[in-house]
């Protein structure tokens, strides 16, 4: 463990530099206020929904649902993505078209099909700036870190972290099903955009994402908590994710060349995902809604 | 077998050289060639060549070069390379008119993004060349070779912080560590079991040093120690104290399970840390800390599968200056400082150019780089105080080249070293069969990035000929598949990714229907065999898998066929890989097999079965159908025999006898079905690894090129005064 600026603390596994805005720098006060505006209702124009009604801190900051619903009960397109880890990010939402943190926190506010909020209004009604707004919720969503699971202990040489079946699942990760082709590194994302076949329905494009059905590729930690999967919640368990994979995702002109049939048993697909129960771990500020947010 | 003494009757080829008359006659019939346009051009291209022509009139007769720009650019978008090419070279000049700085970025790209076109980008280096700054310090600055590495040598590491001592690897003497003292001229080993290229017992690892930095006081020394290993190459870290005399006892430092290889890059000036660079067992690759004292890891950042060039800390020991690629898809890398304490990070030197570190100066007020910005690779320095890169970089030297770093001593002084990897050409030849005679005798066939081109191979249909190109950069090298058509004589190059790295001595074979390129590498750390699209240039994995060394197609390109592994992973393994299903079935194992053909039939590899490391016995037909391999033939020691090639009415194979060392080899023709060997009548000698042409006439073979030995140079007085504080 390493503490960054008596702010946050680094759990192991993670890099020690944690790349933070040289105008939004991480202090406990931004982290704090960050905190209660992501519980704070008030940013939703009916009030009736706050940031953590679709990443419950419970199911490491993701949500049940298929699909989001936003005010007055309208539904997104995609899937909540895990707020995990990205701090570490370099492009944010299923199609990356968002370079930076700030610039993303605000955008489901003003969302129509989320809380449908102007941003100016919205920070009207918590008396910041609309820039003050967008730096405390992207430093507390960059304090939300999970490291210390049993694959990072195991990496770090304590050879019971894991067991055996979620060894093989770690080979297996690494070799014949060669996942880390995308999912690699400390956070198990290259953060690229890959067309896996997910957005194809009947042969048709149903989502163009970052263009050409392409998607970025999710982290996989605390993945057993963040079901459903892929970028519109289609894949309802960790083990239908495998068999989609396993199956060579879905053919389309565009699929992406690292995507193919695997050919796994059902063994080894029952490893892969035990192994993926193992990313599992201790999330920092997962903390429970402030006492003082507004309801 | 055929080596660079052998090959003195090698012609170049016959073409002239550029000289500086006819340089401008080249130019003047290049400008012709260039408005003339090209004979055969469709339609479309057709039109923006009036395009073009009426662009260069509006520049060169009328002065609008506003108008001129505007038609470059709509012809710029061109699929035909050779015309988009020309306009941007046409562009820049536009805009250099016009007193524009886009005008060196028109002329980059072209040599960036064109280098297949080359007389055109030959055109816009010479552009850009004429448009370099000049240096801040143009006399007093020296350049000398202090040191020729003894033979065997090889710099993989820093030089001591006082300029006295020069490491390398001995890869004479199994790959140990040595120190060269320059004051005394003598020579200390520092390690002892390494083992490469040594006959080891069965179960004895593989053994050598790599990588190695010096603490700042110069006392202590650390170096990567590579283990083998089954699953994959296994690496640790050692440290030595160099007081004392003889070769010195070491102490392990560090050693990660999960770590697949470590490289150590500098000493932190308290000595405390080593700056390290990791490759993960994922392929990802990590900037890091070791500690000196306790080996413990602090992984600062993870970067991208090529990692770092160099890591340097600054002066005062809380920064880490590192370069890193800009992207997946370029060479280009930047420059970054980062925090010792992971809690910043500032961008050193960001710029479209390749820059890669060299180090800081020793007052810490400037970081030093090479960038070729302005068209060579230059020398440059950004100055830096306050924790901030200050004002714009400066030249410090034009003309460095490309070389590799071995570091900036504490009085200022750059040490770098420069050498080439076993060079080789590419060569072609006819030679009669019948007769055991030469028609047409050698000729170098690739004139380009000469001493860089290897592997060559005839596509099947013999319309082309195809080479690999390992060039060097200062970031490692990068490769390039090379193909000539038969037919007219076009180059076309395919640039690999830069993640990409071909094995080395690995060869590369066309499909079965000459449209694609088969090699073994690695791309983004992952080993298999690749295919290469011979008109996109796309690379995708054919068949992800450990240590690939050969790949073959069948003829009708239903299977693949590959070898993988060695000695330290069990045996090599020669493997039928079903394309489509992806079955696979191993047809032979064995400790030393090695160089695979195709029967012409297609029924058959043909293996080369070695006693040891280059002392084949026999020559084994390996059933494709899994049956039992037997022998075409085989003889016993101290004789030694090699397949060549099949002859040219597919009925025999070519074959070399010989003992190693002994002048004598003889040719024989070995039925394929059976039936007696008969020997050549010939005194030719015949390269060992050549490919020939479906015509039974052409051969193309590598040879090795004359290699120098690792020198070690030294660039002194480079440093202008302090820099004045923005």
């Amino acid at each position: 463990m390493f503490v960054l600026l008596a702010a946050i603390t680094i759990p192991l596994g993670l890099d020690l530099y944690l790349p933070v805005p040289e105008d939004n720098p991480l202090t406990a006060e931004g982290i704090a206020l960050g905190r209660k505006l992501f519980f704070d209702r008030r940013l939703s124009r009916d009030q009736s929904i706050s940031c953590s009604s679709c990443h419950d801190p419970e199911r490491a900051f993701s949500e049940p649902k298929t699909v989001s619903v936003g005010v007055f009960g309208r539904r997104g397109r995609r899937n909540a993505p895990a707020l995990i880890n990205r701090a570490y990010g370099r492009r944010f939402f299923w199609d990356g078209r968002i370079p930076t943190l700030e610039e993303q926190v605000v955008m489901p506010i003003s969302d129509p099909n989320e809380m449908d909020l102007p941003l100016p209004e919205a920070a009207s009604r918590v008396n910041l700036s609309v820039k003050e707004l967008s730096q405390a919720l992207a430093s507390f969503v960059r304090s939300i870190l999970s490291g210390d699971s049993a694959y990072d202990r195991f990496l770090n040489g304590d050879r019971g972290a894991l067991t055996a079946i979620q060894q093989t699942g770690l080979q297996l990760f690494r070799g014949k099903a060669n996942c880390v082709s995308c999912h690699v590194g400390p956070n198990l994302t290259d953060e690229g955009l890959h067309n896996t076949g997910s957005a194809w329905r009947d042969a048709k494009l149903d989502d163009e994402g970052a263009g050409d059905g392409k998607f970025k590729t999710p982290s996989l930690r605390e993945s057993a908590r963040t079901a459903p999967y892929m970028h519109d919640g289609s894949l309802a368990t960790l083990a239908d994710v495998v068999e989609f994979y396993d199956g060579g995702g879905r053919a389309n002109p565009d699929l992406d060349p690292d995507i193919r049939r695997l050919k796994l048993s059902q063994d080894e697909k029952r490893a892969l995902v035990e192994f993926l129960g193992a990313l599992a771990g201790k999330l920092s500020n997962a903390s429970q809604e402030p006492r003082a947010a507004s309801k | 077998m055929w080596d660079s003494v052998t090959i003195d009757y090698l012609i170049r080829d016959n073409r002239k050289p550029l000289g500086p008359q006819n340089g401008l006659m080249r130019r003047h019939i290049l400008l012709t060639l260039f408005t003339a346009g090209l004979l055969c051009i469709h339609a479309a291209d057709r039109a923006r060549e009036v395009q073009l022509q009426k662009a260069l009139d509006l520049m060169q007769t009328k002065g609008d070069i506003a108008g001129a720009i505007k038609l470059l650019e709509e012809v710029g978008k061109s699929p035909d390379r050779n015309l988009a090419a020309r306009s941007l070279l046409h562009l820049g000049e536009c805009r250099l008119q016009l007193g524009q700085q886009e005008a060196s970025k028109s002329f980059e790209r072209v040599v960036r993004e064109y280098s297949d076109q080359q007389d055109v980008a030959a055109a816009a280096q010479t552009k850009l060349a004429s448009l370099r700054p000049k240096p801040v310090l143009q006399s007093g600055i020296a350049n000398r070779k202090v040191l020729t590495v003894p033979d065997g040598g090889w710099i993989e590491g820093k030089i001591s912080p006082d300029g006295r001592y020069v490491p390398y690897v001995n890869y004479k003497d199994g790959g140990n560590l040595y120190l060269h003292d320059q004051v005394s001229g003598t020579e200390r080993q520092l390690t002892n079991t390494g083992n490469d290229a040594k006959e080891r017992a069965p179960g004895e690892e593989y053994q050598c040093a790599h990588e190695h930095a010096f603490s700042r006081d110069g006392k202590r020394l650390v170096y990567a120690w590579n283990l083998g290993g089954t699953g994959g190459t296994r690496y640790e870290l050692r440290v030595i104290n160099l007081q004392g005399s003889g070769t010195p006892s070491f102490r392990k430092l560090f050693a990660h399970d999960d770590v697949e290889w470590v490289m150590p890059h500098d000493w932190s000036p308290d000595g405390k840390w080593i700056a390290v660079q990791l490759q993960r067992k994922d392929k990802i690759a990590q900037i890091g800390l070791v500690g000196a004292d306790d080996g413990s890891l602090r992984v600062l950042k993870s970067v991208d599968w090529r990692g770092p060039n160099l890591m340097a800390f600054s002066p005062d020991g809380r920064y880490l200056a590192y370069d890193l690629a800009a992207g997946e898809t370029t060479l280009q890398r930047d420059i970054y400082v980062l925090a010792v304490d992971g809690s910043r990070e500032v961008p050193g030197v960001v710029h479209p150019a390749d820059d890669t570190l060299l180090g800081w100066s020793p007052d810490g007020s400037r970081l030093l780089f090479a960038s070729d910005r302005s068209g060579g690779t230059d020398l440059w320095a950004r100055p830096y105080s306050e924790d901030q890169p200050q004002g714009r970089p400066e030249m410090l030297k034009r003309d460095i080249g490309r070389f590799d770093i071995m570091g900036v001593t504490s009085s200022g002084k750059l040490h770098y070293s420069l050498s080439s990897f076993r060079p080789s050409d590419v060569v072609t030849a006819e030679f009669d069969f019948e007769k055991g005679e030469y028609i047409s005798r050698p000729v170098q066939a690739v004139s380009t990035y000469v001493g860089s081109n290897q592997s060559p191979d005839w596509s099947r249909d013999g319309k082309y000929l195809a080479w690999m190109s390992r060039r060097k950069s200062h970031g490692g090298p990068h490769f390039v598949i090379g193909y000539r058509s038969l037919e007219n004589g076009q180059v076309r190059e395919l640039l690999l990714p830069p993640n990409f790295y071909a094995l080395s001595g690995v060869a590369l074979s066309w499909s079965h229907d000459g449209k694609s390129l088969l090699l073994a590498g690695q791309n983004k750390g992952v080993d298999g065999i690749y295919r290469v699209d011979r008109d996109s240039g796309h690379i995708s994995l054919v068949v992800p898998v450990q240590r690939p060394a050969f790949a073959l197609e069948s003829l009708d390109g239903q299977t693949l066929y590959y070898s993988h592994g060695n000695l330290d992973s069990g045996g090599v393994r020669f493997v039928k890989h079903v394309l489509g299903s992806g079955e696979e079935r191993v047809l032979l194992k064995g400790n030393h097999p090695g160089f695979t053909s195709l029967s012409p039939d297609g029924r058959y590899l043909v293996v080369q079965e070695n006693l040891r490391p280059r002392i084949p016995l026999a020559i084994l037909l390996v059933p494709t159908d899994g049956t039992e391999p037997r022998d075409l033939i085989r003889v016993e020691n101290p004789h030694r025999v090699a397949f060549l090639a099949w002859t040219p009415d597919r009925q025999a194979a070519i074959i070399t006898k010989f003992i190693e060392g002994v002048n004598g080899e003889t040719l024989w023709r070995v039925p394929f079905n059976g039936g007696a060997p008969t020997q050549l009548e010939t005194k030719v000698r015949l390269p060992g690894n050549f490919k020939l042409h479906p015509d039974g006439r052409q051969m193309a073979f590598q040879v090795p090129t004359p290699a120098k030995p690792p020198e070690v140079w030294v660039l002194e007085n480079f440093l202008p005064g302090p820099p004045a504080n923005k």
